[in-house]
């Protein structure tokens, strides 16, 4: 799955919710965190040498997304390790069907797949290895963003839903929206705006709740009442419900709506071909991605050493920003982005603090409710 | 009712540069049955049309009695109308159709009704008026679309080849109960054909169209007996040609040459000719097939005209003979058949002779 | 119908001369129809309803949830709405047009048939998307109300009810025309003139005579654009936006993105169901079978 569908694979991400709710995760004890002494990244490659592990099977991302990944971590990691990459891929739903599958034959032929954070689920962690805090893999504590480590795996696409505004409308020297609270303020910034319709309505009740003033620790459990009372003041404004990325970018082109919730990664396209869009991530509801070692890899030492590559070489990540637009967690990535990009990167302190992650037990409990009462507010 | 006059004058209907009709004018007496004849593309359909309303005069001007309607809408002329195809309303029943033009006059429901019921009968169709027309004969149809044309009591009656799609004998059964209802009702009908056999049978007077142009107008015995050109001659009734030359015109009357056929005598000069013709001058000389009397050899020596019978066609009440002349003209005879008595043969060597009361001549070339 | 003595139709003692062919041919000459409907569309719809109410086990909870949750209902009822609606402007805008090209002549009339047809060759797509040209807040619509001085701030036009309503009906505007002038065309103009003849004005004559005798044309117009309508995909996904939801986009994503087969199946089903209903009750009110028919 390319770039795009990292951020936007919500849709998807549902499919196979529906593919996985059937096999209950009842049976497969809770394994306990492996002891992995901390050790350099050397130490990582020489375990994966010692045990003889000449290659690692990645279930990744295809297409021009995939490319990219190639160019900038596998083709090097291979160069540094003599680890070869094996990339195979697929959607989402169906790697995660696969995994499944595999692991019920007994025989799963990948080491690492890469999965959005969402599928975070317990019939899905007990599919991967356990990594505890990390500490295994020193430079993903050293070198990434705060939460980088997942326990069953590591992040690395980060982004979410900002709040982009056309600045042709809001021009810099005037005030700007700066958060939820600008976005629901239509006297101060008046114009049309737009939000996403794609099947996570609770991005849109995280912004509500943030426009209505609660603050960002009380968030969860959401308070879905209060979240639509405020989504009603919004209603009339909202002349754009996007449906795919496609048309979140198409509204700014023709100056459709004057600010909207936008994955992060179109926002950065948007500017890319010249449309003055500010973005903030005030707020903003996290989108990200993660790579996680099988439970039953067959090259778990390379699986490890891999996980850990992709922390270091800062350079490679600040290059694999500016051309898939957009960001991993690489912390020391910042420092080799261009002024404008960095302002606005996800990675700044400011920035990434400022970001909403989503309560993930809530979100299990609570997915159903929202979906259907969301489809009815939306339609009425 | 009562007929009104209807006065067409200096009537004309162009189409872009074609002249559909060019300055027609007739009078058409009140409660008269005038027929506009012709074959198709005459002009006689628009004239009927532009009478009607449904086409406005590029010149000239129409009078219904002493009203000027060149101008009025058709729904205003008060003109009773027949299509060719009767044109009934095929979502109505008979009794809606017939009460359709009361309807659109105001005319109280009571008297509707009297009225539809008198006019079906009048048509004889009284148990008729709950159908659908679909549910009627050709002829039935006719008779609605005839009842409903009436039934305002219109004082004139336009018909646009009302006969044309039934059969041969119910047609002539209709002609003469359309006719015996326009005495009856007194209505002025104008009756557009090209049946000059129903123009024959049922009008007062015929008026002859060709191409846009009113070639003729009289009674039928007029057009019949005295046709002013050869274009009536030919359209009603049969009529022989003969390609002649004048050979001497004096007091003891008019001589035509045939060449090889022989000669045509005339006792005067015809009334129709402008100016006697002139020794020598072609003409066209035009012979009704009754007129001519077959002359067996031994009743004559000398006939004017001699020919050889080439077929016999019996048709019941007279004989058709078919007699090429020694010249080559082909000559249509009619006599009636004479039970009994011994007619000539195919092959028969016969003599002719044409009465001279009988013989019209025309200029051989028409401009 | 009763028997009709002697004419084929009632314009007229044109006889019915066709042909009649035996059972064995036309059945022969039906069969490809007949196994594609089977094949291409019995088969899969049976499938599809038979899933809503046997998989995975024999329930009618799945047509207990439409009732359950008002969403469903909801589009439902704007679906016949917006398909009304729609019928009724293409009703009023098209029979006009179809009228016009049954009465003009020469280069007006192919003028109007390409204005009708041209749309009709071109996809759905590219036409829905010419509506968001002309609906969006810096289109063609929003410019010259701004230019004009008839407003100061652009209007909201696009992703409204009233944008896929006019959508639609430009886009299914054909499929109302056609067939009311297929009709009007074979209404001889005897009618029209018998009707003025008797004393009727140009209006009455068209109320009383033009009027009913096109209602066949009418009827086949109105239903087939309501059942268009009634099923419309891609310029309500277009145009509109989820306050304009309607069933075909809702059974879609009931199908593409949540798999949920027999509840699709479900959807369909009633959609389905209603659509008959209606059609039915249409027939009834219009009394089609007056006895006439026209061509």
């Amino acid at each position: 799955m390319d770039k795009l569908g990292v951020a936007e694979g919500l849709i998807n991400r549902r499919k196979l919710l529906g593919l996985a709710s059937g096999a209950a995760a009842a049976g497969i004890g809770l394994a306990l965190p492996e002891l992995v002494m901390a050790a350099p990244f050397e130490g990582l490659v020489e375990r994966a040498r010692q045990a003889g592990e000449r290659q690692v099977v990645v279930a990744g991302g295809t297409g021009a997304y995939g490319d990219l990944v190639k160019k900038h971590f596998y083709l090097p990691f291979t160069e540094a390790t003599g680890i070869e990459v094996v990339p195979t891929g697929g959607g989402y739903g169906e790697k995660l069907a696969k995994l499944k599958a595999m692991t019920s034959v007994g025989k799963v032929e990948w080491d690492v797949i890469t999965l959005s954070i969402d599928s975070l689920t317990p019939d899905v962690t007990s599919l991967l290895r356990d990594l505890g805090d990390c500490a295994g893999l020193p430079d993903v504590a050293s070198q990434g963003v705060d939460g980088s480590c997942l326990r069953e795996g590591v992040m690395f696409d980060i982004g979410g839903g900002v709040l982009a505004f056309d600045k042709r409308s809001f021009p810099e020297g005037q005030a700007q929206p700066a958060g939820w609270a600008d976005f629901w303020n239509v006297k101060a910034f008046p114009g049309p705006r737009a939000l996403p319709n794609i099947g996570n309505p609770w991005w849109a009740l995280i912004a509500a709740l943030e426009a209505d003033g609660v603050s960002r620790d009380a968030l969860f459990p959401l308070d879905i009442d209060r979240a639509f009372r405020k989504l009603d003041e919004i209603k009339p404004h909202v002349t754009v419900w996007w449906k795919s990325g496609d048309q979140s970018q198409q509204i700014f082109r023709t100056g459709e709506v004057v600010m909207a919730m936008l994955f992060s990664g179109r926002a950065f396209r948007l500017r890319g071909e010249g449309i003055p869009l500010g973005i903030s991530w005030n707020g903003a509801p996290l989108d990200a991605a993660f790579w996680a070692v099988t439970k039953a890899a067959q090259h778990p030492n390379a699986a490890l050493a891999l996980l850990d590559f992709i922390y270091t070489r800062p350079k490679a990540h600040a290059e694999f920003a500016a051309e898939s637009f957009g960001s991993t967690a690489q912390r020391g990535a910042l420092d080799f982005l261009t002024a404008d990009a960095k302002a606005s990167s996800v990675l700044q302190p400011a920035n990434w603090s400022n970001i909403v992650r989503v309560d993930r037990e809530w979100l299990a409990a609570n997915r159903e409710k929202v979906l259907q009462r969301w489809s009815m507010w939306i339609a009425s | 009712m009562d007929g009104a006059s209807v006065s067409v004058r200096g009537l004309g209907k162009r189409y872009g540069a074609v002249r559909a009709v060019k300055e027609v004018g007739i009078e058409v007496r009140s409660g008269e049955f005038l027929s506009l004849l012709g074959p198709s593309g005459s002009g006689k359909t628009t004239l009927l049309m532009m009478i009607a309303g449904f086409e406005m005069p590029s010149e000239g001007a129409i009078r219904i009695g002493d009203r000027d309607v060149t101008y009025v809408a058709p729904n205003r002329r008060n003109i009773g109308m027949v299509f060719q195809r009767y044109a009934l309303f095929p979502h109505m029943t008979v009794a809606d159709n017939v009460a359709f033009p009361l309807r659109m006059r105001k005319v109280v429901k009571a008297e509707i009704a009297r009225r539809v019921t008198d006019a079906l009968a009048l048509v004889q169709l009284q148990d008729f008026g709950k159908r659908l027309p679909a549910e009627l004969s050709g002829g039935q149809q006719q008779r609605v679309a005839v009842a409903r044309a009436l039934v305002f009591e219109p004082p004139v009656l336009l018909m646009d080849e009302p006969l044309g799609a039934l059969d041969k004998k119910l047609r002539e059964q209709m002609q003469i109960e359309i006719k015996r209802l326009q005495q009856r009702l007194g209505v002025t009908v104008i009756y557009v054909t090209h049946d000059q056999e129903e123009a024959l049978t049922m009008s007062d007077r015929i008026a002859v169209m060709r191409n846009g142009s009113l070639e003729q107008i009289g009674s039928p015995t007029e057009l019949y007996d005295n046709p002013a050109t050869p274009f009536v001659a030919d359209f009603v009734g049969k009529t022989n040609f003969l390609e002649a030359v004048c050979q001497s015109c004096n007091g003891t009357g008019l001589e035509f040459g045939l060449g090889q056929s022989g000669f045509i005598h005339l006792k005067e000069c015809p009334p129709n000719l402008p100016s006697p013709p002139r020794p020598g001058d072609k003409m066209r000389v035009a012979v009704r097939p009754e007129q001519i009397r077959i002359l067996r050899p031994e009743d004559s020596d000398s006939p004017p005209l001699n020919g050889v019978v080439e077929a016999v066609i019996f048709v019941g009440s007279f004989r058709t003979f078919l007699v090429r002349l020694a010249g080559g003209e082909l000559v249509h005879v009619q006599a009636s058949t004479d039970h009994g008595i011994a007619h000539p043969q195919e092959g028969d060597r016969v003599g002719l002779t044409i009465p001279s009361q009988a013989v019209q001549v025309f200029p051989e070339r028409r401009p | 119908m009763r028997a009709k003595p002697l004419a084929g139709s009632p314009f007229g003692g044109r006889p019915t001369s066709a042909q009649e062919y035996g059972p064995g041919l036309s059945l022969l000459l039906v069969t490809p129809l007949v196994l594609l409907l089977v094949g291409g569309f019995l088969y899969p719809v049976g499938k599809l309803f038979w899933g809503s109410v046997f998989v995975p086990e024999a329930t009618f909870a799945n047509y207990a949830r439409i009732l359950q949750e008002p969403l469903f209902l909801l589009v439902l009822c704007r679906t016949f709405e917006i398909a009304f609606v729609v019928t009724a402007l293409a009703l009023l805008l098209g029979y006009p047009v179809a009228m016009a090209m049954a009465r003009v002549s020469g280069r007006t009339a192919m003028l109007i048939a390409a204005c009708v047809l041209i749309p009709l060759w071109t996809s759905v797509l590219v036409r829905s998307y010419a509506w968001i040209v002309l609906l969006q807040r810096n289109g063609v619509v929003n410019n010259a109300l701004i230019e004009t001085g008839l407003t100061g701030t652009p209007l909201r036009l696009l992703y409204t009810q009233g944008a896929v309503i006019a959508a639609m009906t430009q886009v299914l505007l054909p499929f109302m025309i056609l067939p009311i002038y297929s009709v009007v065309r074979n209404i001889p103009d005897d009618f029209v003139r018998a009707a003025r003849n008797l004393g009727a004005g140009s209006l009455q004559a068209f109320f009383r005579v033009t009027l009913p005798l096109s209602l066949p044309g009418v009827t086949a117009g109105v239903l087939i654009t309501f059942i268009l309508s009634l099923g419309f995909y891609i310029t309500p996904a277009l145009v509109g936006g989820p306050g304009t939801l309607m069933m075909s986009t809702l059974i879609g994503q009931q199908t593409t993105e949540l798999l949920d087969w027999p509840f699709a199946g479900a959807l369909a089903a009633v959609l389905l169901a209603a659509t008959l209903l209606l059609v039915i009750v249409f027939r009834r009110a219009l009394a089609l079978n007056k006895g006439f028919k026209l061509g």
